[in-house]
């Protein structure tokens, strides 16, 4: 599903380089229910960002199934965000001027999705993480775990090959956190929906099927 | 006090910390407010200083030709009679007098140049002015001086036109073409100087010769002793002058040309207003965007202990610098605008009023001090609401987002209210009439009109936000939701772009309206009065000041012509109608009520005319009676050399020739009372079926072989007609461009902050798969709403100025009725504008949105 050959990341401030990875090689399978960890500033992000197609290498080859991320176009990227790739972040990146609903629907506009099918895969992916009652609000009248669900809805609307999730439970508290990750072990074992988790809490890692260890970007695998 | 001290050095410290650091941080912004506040003060001061050219260089003529002269009698375009010349040298208090007779000659072969003729007796000059002759010239000798073709010209102008002592000059003067030959050349000093060099002296007996007005002065200028007061002169040359002429300081002149262009210099005065006010709103815009990025910074300092008040001087002193800044820049580049406009402007000024040359700008520092100052004061002013909004932060307000948009929503309400109460005062203040001839109310009322319309932005603003979101509403249109969602939660930032833009877009409707209704219906006026199939006048008339005629033997001949139907000769002298100069003329009133026509306010035209042949009436202009409050069967009363004249007005008739008022009467009558032989121009009809081309040469015939006469075709006057309305405009226009780049930088400076302000949003959208185009589309949908905002309050707002700029001021400031006249054209243009500029201005912006970094921008908590 997702590979990573020897990819390294190099951060460039002025003259000071900074490497956030260093010849990472991974490959996740189809259906399986990933964790990364490691230090805080170990590289975790930026691997998670080179997966999504947000940010390329300095060397290496990122492939997802049959395309190789690191040589595509900014616009074929964008394409394969929409419906190939789903993502959660830390802190929810919910667009305050939309409501829930329109938010969760972004992905399938964005696609040029004929209406009927939107409304459809809106209404089941809000119905997944159990907010079809908040459908119509603004994310400032959402609750914190209710945002990261909405973005969770969000993320899987397009029926994605894969979730990239980071430290979705970073800014919620345990009741929250627990909901969301019960919710992304969920759609693990219900659909099968593959998930790489970045995160830091003890209460995720038990939930994935692997742990990848990660320090001073180098891949330290058990 | 010590706290005091120590509260200088942390304003100091604080205001490193930010103003300067925004113009590290910020430098885009800072570099375009400033750019458009230079924009706008330069517009302002280039007017002013073309405005202070034209008339320094009138009064500086004035001034110079006038020389040591303490009183000057003059006739107006009657003249003096010589004889008098004598018995006004025997007055007592009187130590000399000098007569002369002046008037602007045309360059031959030469389109647009023309020169002051001065005719003096050169014995008698001592007293008033001097002469110098440039060089080692040795002074000419009698014969020389007082030979008939004989003629001095300034230094200047020889170099200009390639001309040597010994040379030759021919000019355009009377009916003739006369070849005058140079005797020697004036260096710039005295009258050679007014005009910059545009002058020319001859002997008095050769100008009265070539002007045609033998035995006639213009002027008798006097040199008074000092222990008589003038006064008391007056009193005694009162007693032995005739009626119509008038004793006054040579200054009163200057004065008299004051009034003459006020009106035209106010009206240029207001719409370089408003292209600095637009430049204001930019200023508020941009200091209003600094306190909305800033308002964790400003919370954090209140925390620390910062006042109130010095968070307010801080943004107070943001916006005065960069005003300050920009005025500096704006002063500059006004001076060099205005030599651009000045070209145009003293071009109109000769064509509509006075013959005028001038070279350079003049802009004394009281000019400069004011467009400075007017720029600083203006963005202080502007930036006092958002340094007050600044200060009204508490420090937990600004770790919140949008608490400075909700303030703005709660109080769109009161803004709403008092833009109610400004249209209302503006419709009011269309009520009273001028103040002094000037419509000072009907400015107020444009004035009141534009901030009235700025305060619905905020509220349009988000109404069509809203509006636009509930459409869109699961359509497939994200990208528009994205915007209008946008736009009505950013009315605080985006309002005062739109406002700024709006009274731009309102300037240029306005105006388009204005000149376009003006326009067409000095057209109508045109193909209705203007009949005659030829016109024929001295070739010398082209500008203003020349008095050239055509002679009475002239007329006579050219009644005879085969071919020719009828002939009406027309003269035009400026004399002092009822308290303001205006125009006393005539015509053949039965040649006109057969052939020609006249629009009046009341009756048809050929009865009109025959009614006010029979009763020895007058015909005056629509703006005469407007000024002067006159009506049919009223009488009009003016001064001739013949004595004090009151006559019934017959009709009053519409006229877009002069603004400053017209009576006209019968040819009969006006022989009768005295008047002038000759004629300006003469009108011809021709018979049906006659050859045009046979009557021009055989016109040409009578003239003579060194005759410099002109034979304009109807098509022809017509087009000059519109040609002169159009030349008029045309800094009009270059202002209306002015306005709107301004407008422009307002909404650029509004998009580059939103785009900066929402990193993270931008992020996101890229994220879950937004391509750059579709970022780019985003971006400019926003700039494009902005604009449509802007185009649709600035047209409402443009329609109602217009109808001001028609109805209030124009009618106040000249007297002219104009029909309104609403063109579709403009909304196209306007719109085409409005929106390409705010595509324009959208487009920077858009692409840095698309050169986002998206991990960084998504990262972190915004
Ligand atoms: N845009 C950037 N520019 C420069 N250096 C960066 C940038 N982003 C990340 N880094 C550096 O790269 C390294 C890896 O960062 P990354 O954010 O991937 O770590 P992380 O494992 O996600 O840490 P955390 O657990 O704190 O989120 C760090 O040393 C960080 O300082
Ligand atoms: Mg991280």
């Amino acid at each position: 599903m997702i590979r990573l050959q020897q990819v390294s990341k190099i951060y460039s401030l002025g003259h000071v380089e900074v490497p956030a990875l260093d010849r990472v090689t991974l490959a996740v399978e189809p259906g399986e229910f990933v964790a990364l960890v490691g230090p805080s500033g170990c590289g975790k992000s930026t691997l998670l960002n080179l997966m999504a197609g947000i940010d390329r290498p300095t060397s290496g080859e990122v492939w997802l199934e049959r395309e190789r991320l690191d040589c595509l176009s900014d616009e074929r990227l964008a394409r394969l965000r929409r419906t190939q790739i789903g993502i959660v972040y830390q802190f929810f990146n919910l667009l305050p001027t939309l409501t829930a609903k329109e938010n969760v629907a972004l992905p399938l506009l964005l696609d040029g999705r004929r209406r009927g099918e939107v409304e459809q895969r809106v209404e089941r992916g809000l119905q997944r993480v159990g907010l079809t009652r908040r459908a119509e609000h603004w994310p400032h009248e959402l609750s914190g775990g209710e945002q990261q669900r909405v973005a969770i809805a969000r993320a899987i609307v397009a029926g994605p090959r894969v979730v990239l999730a980071d430290e979705p439970t970073g800014n919620l508290d345990s009741v929250a956190g627990g909901a969301v990750l019960d919710l992304l072990e969920e759609l693990h074992r219900e659909q099968g929906q593959t998930i790489v988790l970045a995160t830091h809490s003890p209460e995720a890692v038990k939930r994935a099927g692997r742990v990848v260890h990660l320090r001073d970007g180098r891949l330290e695998e058990f | 006090m010590g706290g005091s001290k120590s509260s200088n050095v942390h304003t100091w410290s604080v205001i490193r910390l930010t103003i300067l650091r925004q113009l590290r941080t910020n430098p885009v912004r800072v570099l375009v407010t400033v750019t458009g506040v230079a924009i706008g003060v330069a517009a302002f001061t280039a007017i002013q200083a073309t405005n202070e050219s034209v008339l320094h260089s009138f009064t500086q003529a004035i001034d110079l030709v006038a020389g040591r002269a303490t009183l000057e009698i003059t006739g107006g375009e009657a003249g003096i009679d010589e004889r008098l010349l004598p018995a006004v040298q025997q007055i007592d208090g009187v130590s000399a007098a000098a007569p002369i007779v002046q008037t602007v000659a045309s360059v031959a072969e030469q389109p647009g140049e023309a020169l002051l003729l001065l005719g003096v007796d050169l014995f008698a000059e001592n007293p008033f002015r001097e002469y110098r002759l440039a060089g080692s010239d040795r002074p000419p000798g009698i014969e020389d001086l007082l030979s008939l073709d004989a003629i001095f010209v300034t230094t200047t102008f020889a170099e200009a036109h390639g001309l040597r002592k010994g040379g030759h000059l021919t000019l355009l003067v009377g009916m003739r073409r006369q070849r005058f030959s140079i005797k020697g050349l004036l260096a710039p000093q005295g009258p050679a100087r007014a005009f910059d060099g545009n002058i020319a002296i001859l002997d008095i007996a050769a100008a009265q010769a070539a002007f045609g007005r033998i035995g006639r002065l213009d002027r008798i200028d006097l040199v008074t002793r000092e222990q008589v007061s003038p006064d008391e002169i007056r009193t005694r040359l009162a007693k032995l002058l005739p009626p119509h002429l008038t004793v006054q300081r040579p200054d009163r002149r200057g004065r008299q040309v004051e009034k003459m262009l006020r009106a035209f210099r106010l009206n240029l005065t207001a719409l370089s207003a408003i292209a600095l006010l637009v430049s204001l709103f930019l200023v508020y815009n941009a200091v209003s965007l600094s306190v909305l990025e800033r308002r964790r910074q400003i919370g954090i300092l209140r925390s620390l202990g910062l006042t109130r008040g010095a968070v307010a001087a801080l943004f107070a002193a943001e916006g005065t610098a960069l005003g300050l800044l920009g005025s500096l820049l704006g002063v500059g580049g006004g001076l060099l605008l205005g030599r651009s406009l000045l070209r145009g402007v003293s071009q109109t000024v000769s064509t509509l009023y006075a013959y005028l040359r001038v070279d350079a700008i003049q802009a004394g520092p009281v000019l400069l001090l004011t467009a400075l100052g007017l720029g600083g004061a203006g963005a202080l002013l502007a930036s006092i609401a958002p340094a007050y909004a600044a200060s009204r932060i508490a420090p937990k307000d600004a770790m919140q987002i949008g608490s400075f948009e909700r303030t703005w929503i709660r109080r769109s309400h009161r803004i709403l209210l008092v833009g109610l109460l400004l249209l209302a005062a503006a419709f009011l203040l269309t009520r009273p009439g001028p103040v002094g001839g000037a419509p000072l109310f009907g400015y107020l009322s444009l004035a009141c009109l534009i901030f009235g319309v700025a305060c619905f932005t905020p509220r349009l603003l988000r109404l069509t936000g809203t509006g636009i979101h509930l459409l869109c509403r699961g359509r497939r249109a994200p990208l528009l939701t994205l915007a209008a969602g946008t736009l009505s939660s950013q009315v605080g930032r985006s309002a005062v772009a739109v406002a700024a833009m709006m009274t731009a877009v309102a300037m240029l409707v306005g105006l388009t309206l204005m000149i376009g209704s003006f326009r067409r219906t000095v057209e109508l006026w045109v193909e209705q009065t203007i009949r005659a199939d030829l016109i024929v006048s001295p070739a010398a008339r082209f500008v203003k000041g020349s008095d050239a005629t055509l002679s009475d033997s002239f007329i006579e001949s050219a009644a005879r012509v085969p071919g020719i139907a009828a002939v009406d000769p027309f003269i035009g002298q400026r004399v002092e109608l009822m308290g303001h100069e205006g125009l006393l003329a005539t015509g053949d009133f039965e040649v006109v009520a057969h052939y020609g026509r006249l629009l009046f306010r009341q009756g048809e035209s050929a009865a009109v005319m025959r009614r006010a042949k029979a009763e020895d009436g007058v015909i005056i202009s629509e703006s005469l009676a407007l000024s002067r409050g006159l009506t049919e069967g009223d009488r009009v009363s003016f001064v001739l050399p013949s004595g004090r004249i009151e006559l019934p007005i017959t009709g009053v008739f519409y006229d877009y020739s002069t603004d400053g008022g017209k009576v006209v009467m019968d040819r009969k009558l006006w022989t009768r009372l005295g008047g002038d032989h000759g004629a300006d121009m003469v009108a011809i009809y021709l018979q049906p079926g006659a050859d045009e081309a046979a009557v021009r040469r055989q016109l040409l015939a009578i003239a003579g072989t060194d005759s410099a006469i002109a034979l304009n075709s109807n098509r022809a006057l017509k087009a000059r007609v519109l040609e002169i309305f159009d030349n008029a405009f045309a800094v009009a226009r270059a202002l209306e461009l002015i306005a709107i780049v301004v407008g422009v930088l307002g909404i650029f400076n509004v998009l580059w902050a939103s785009v900066l302000s929402r990193q993270r949003e931008i992020g996101i959208l890229r994220s879950v798969g937004a391509t750059k185009a579709q970022l780019v589309r985003v971006i400019l949908g926003e700039a494009g709403l902005l604009g449509l905002l802007a185009e649709l309050l600035g047209l409402l707002a443009g329609i109602a100025l217009s109808l001001i700029l028609i109805h209030v001021i124009n009618k106040q400031s000249f007297g002219w009725t104009i029909q309104f006249q609403f063109s579709w054209w403009v909304v196209v243009k306007s719109s085409i504008i409005a929106l390409g500029a705010a595509l324009l201005a959208g487009y920077l912006p858009a692409r840095q949105a698309a050169r986002l970094n998206i991990p960084a921008a998504v990262a972190y908590e915004g």
